[in-house]
């Protein structure tokens, strides 16, 4: 009798654990399904919006997809496939090498080691979104950017317009990257709201072409940071109960030193060269601000500007500075010893960058933005459609240069130049495409 | 001998007379003039109006010279204004304008330019995202920290440290005792009420009252903003791109997460919060563990979604805040922006 009951004891507990275990499965099976129609989605099978048309989940063949079409992506130096990527690429991520749409015939742009074709004038490196780019120092020009989607380096050879994908380190929903010297990547995520910079260098040693990114992680602490192309230095913003630390140090965090402490204040930081810092106050229409010079101390370059937003000289000559009064935008040219000069173009400061000492390349709203334009545009809220100028801050004059096909419609952000002055890139605001402008026709 | 006596009384009144003349024109010497100077605490480089006044001289007749640090460097007759160019801080310039009329009269008055340089610095514990590049404004309930910037130098001295600067803070016009004084370059304040503005003042002295100088900052009362944006799958919080008006999707899901922007919140799932969604006038239960996003599955749904959200505050009275947006499943065109201008509005 005993063991009977203990038989049907144990036959009804295998029962159980039994239907658990379905149950278990089921919902395993269904978040599975969820993760990968979530992944599909991303992919962009059934997307409808514009930012997101072609770019299949964010990859690589986002690259060079050139409006007239003249480039060639490609996977690392190797280009094939690998075990390690098999799961990525099931993903749709990181696809390569590929053909572009219209990047002309097979034949035309298999040799990659001498690209026949040059780019275009004008041209959209990366539909998919990009979270930083930057040309990089050396002897050769490259453009190097990452992507939103994956944290995945790529470098691209302005000229012939092949982009190599360098690294093989996933890293989702990158928010902002920089680039700087000797191979230095941040990227900065959320964690549970709070902004993460992960720092890193792409490790020289490459598995199939594809090389890591060894990441550091430096914290959530970090309000602003920013590099330059040719240091492997970073200027980070960090808030304290005793204010804003603005600290230099290594990519790695390592050597920190602090420069200054500014007991409060709302700051963005600029480092327009190697032995020049900026702090700017962080702008909003009608609001006015204050940008410094910053060593032990601060020394005013501009104050008490409603709206302002400010462009140093790299080069220690004059500086672009706008204003938004909250009604309309203006833009100024201060140089020593001279009256402030108002350019005859209506667009902010951080929609230009220099290209010498006294040329500067501006992205100009063909609307003139409206009331409140600064605030809502840090928002996300409103956008522009833009026309390239040249600045000649010398004589206050602007002379158009390049009109950007209506059809795109880009509201730049991010401008820069590569250090031969002759290519601008800059992110579209609306998408976080990039772009890229030639100079010279 | 009267003869003699007589000539010597006349020569001796005639040698005097001129005496007599200049003790005259000494009693009248100098005449009042006034000397004023706008900005009176110029910073360096900036440029100084000077004017000069009298109610005893006729200066439109006068032959007035201006001169810094013994140099003339503006005249001619009626110039009754001039400018100047501050020097760098600590580089004091001595001001000196005569002036002298047909009748010979004349009057003069000095004054000094002590190059100084300050600003107010200031920042709010207002809520903005990261990544977020634009300024945190104060919002409902928000606190309000300021700094005094004051670049102070004696003349052909190092910069006077703060430690050495008195400082007078004022809000609205009445003076904060509690936060003024010796080295106290910064100082912390309630936010603006709703709707209003403050104006937050602060005048920075010299220990030794060598040099002065005043400034101000006015901070408006900033209602919290909810802005709405596409919370992708892959990307993230699309920040960059607001959803404002009529949005399309052809997508049968839609993650969306509102950022209450200048509320006086510590996180988005701050405990104080309360999150009120609606669609299609329906109320939804927020998630918990992120209350400030909402997931529509519109499965064969097409159509416009309705979403509302209304945000309140525990802990801030004043903070209600309410946005509407539309989603339109099924859209024909799946802008994203359909509908609405280039600027989304």
């Amino acid at each position: 009798m005993n063991h009977e009951r203990l038989f049907k004891y144990i036959g009804i507990a295998a029962i159980v654990f039994l239907l658990f275990g379905i149950t278990g499965w089921y919902w395993y099976i269904k978040g599975e399904t969820a993760a990968l129609g979530a992944a599909d989605r991303a992919r962009g099978f059934s997307i409808g919006i514009p930012s997101f048309l072609g770019s299949r989940g964010s990859n690589s063949a986002n690259s060079g997809a050139t409006p007239s079409g003249s480039a060639t992506v490609q996977e690392g130096a190797g280009g094939a496939a690998s075990g390690s990527s098999a799961f990525l690429r099931f993903l749709g991520i990181g696809e390569a090498p590929m053909r572009l749409p219209g990047a002309g015939t097979p034949e035309e742009s298999a040799s990659t080691s001498a690209p026949t074709r040059k780019t275009p004038r004008f041209w959209r490196v990366s539909l998919a979104p990009v979270a930083g780019a930057s040309f990089t120092a050396g002897s050769s020009t490259r453009l190097r950017y990452i992507e939103r989607g994956t944290g995945y380096v790529f470098d691209v050879n302005p000229e012939s317009g092949e982009a190599v994908r360098l690294t093989n380190t996933l890293t989702p929903k990158v928010y902002e990257a920089f680039v700087g010297a000797g191979d230095v990547i941040l990227e900065r995520i959320l964690e549970e709201g709070r902004s993460v910079t992960l720092a890193g260098k792409i490790s020289t040693t490459t598995e199939d072409g594809l090389a890591q990114l060894q990441n550091a992680n430096l914290g959530g602490e970090i309000g602003e940071i920013t590099v330059r192309a040719d240091s492997e230095d970073i200027l980070t913003l960090t808030e304290t109960a005793g204010g804003t630390n603005l600290v230099r140090s290594r990519w790695s965090g390592a050597g920190a030193e602090r420069i200054i402490t500014v007991p409060a204040g709302d700051f963005r930081v600029l480092w327009p060269a190697a032995n020049r810092i900026v702090l700017v106050e962080k702008a909003a229409s009608g609001i006015a601000g204050s940008a410094f010079t910053a060593t032990a101390a601060l020394t005013p370059l501009v104050t008490d500007v409603l709206g302002l937003t400010i462009l140093p000289n790299p080069a220690d000559g004059p500086i672009l500075f706008s204003s938004d009064d909250g009604a309309r935008v203006r833009l100024f040219v201060r140089a020593a010893g001279a009256s402030d000069a108002e350019l005859p173009i209506t667009t902010i400061a951080e929609k230009c960058v220099w290209g010498s000492a006294t040329v500067a390349y501006c992205a100009v709203p063909q609307q003139i933005p409206g009331a409140g334009f600064l605030t809502k545009w840090y928002r996300g809220e409103v956008h522009t459609e833009d026309v390239w100028y040249t600045v000649d801050a010398g004589a206050a004059k602007a002379d158009k240069l390049f009109t950007i096909d209506s059809a795109q419609a880009i509201d730049v952000e991010s401008p820069a130049i590569d250090p031969g002055g002759s290519y601008i890139t800059f992110q579209n605001a609306r998408d976080k495409s990039l772009w890229m402008l030639r100079i010279a026709e | 001998m009267m003869l003699r006596i007589s000539f010597s009384i006349i020569l001796a009144c005639t040698l005097a007379l001129p005496l007599a003349a200049s003790a005259q024109l000494t009693l009248s010497y100098p005449r009042q003039l006034t000397l004023t100077l706008s900005p009176e605490n110029p910073a360096p480089g900036e440029t100084v109006r000077l004017s000069v006044q009298s109610y005893t001289m006729d200066l439109d007749r006068s032959t007035i010279t201006w001169s810094a640090n013994g140099t003339p460097f503006a005249g001619g007759v009626g110039l009754k204004e001039a400018s100047i160019v501050a020097g760098p801080v600590g580089a004091a310039t001595r001001l000196r304008v005569q002036a002298s009329d047909p009748d010979g009269n004349a009057g003069a008055a000095e004054a000094s330019i002590q190059p100084s340089e300050m600003d107010i610095l200031w920042s709010t514990d207002s809520y903005v995202p990261s990544f977020h590049h634009g300024r945190a404004l104060a919002g409902t309930n928000a606190k309000v920290r300021a700094y005094a910037f004051v670049s102070f130098a004696r003349a052909g001295g190092p910069r006077i440290p703060e430690s050495d600067i008195i400082y007078r803070w004022l809000r609205n016009g009445t003076a904060v005792t509690s936060v003024s004084g010796r080295g106290k370059s910064s100082a912390s304040f309630p936010g603006p009420a709703p709707l209003r503005s403050d104006t937050i003042t602060v005048e920075a002295e010299a220990v030794d009252k060598s040099v002065s100088a005043r400034a101000s900052a006015t901070i408006p009362a900033t209602e919290p903003v909810l802005a709405l944006y596409e919370n992708h799958p892959l990307f993230g919080i699309l920040f960059h791109r607001a959803i404002v008006g009529d949005v399309n999707t052809d997508e049968h899901e839609e993650k969306v997460t509102a950022i209450p922007y200048f509320a006086h919140i510590s996180s988005l799932n701050d405990p104080t919060l309360s999150y009120e969604w609606r669609v299609n006038d329906m109320p939804i239960t927020p998630d918990s563990e992120e209350p400030e996003t909402l997931t529509i599955t519109a499965d064969e749904y097409t159509g416009p979604a309705d979403i509302e959200l209304s945000l309140t505050n525990a802990a801030d009275i004043f903070m209600r805040s309410l946005g509407r947006w539309r989603l339109v499943f099924g859209g024909e065109t799946g802008i994203f922006f359909g509908g609405s201008s280039v600027f989304g509005e």
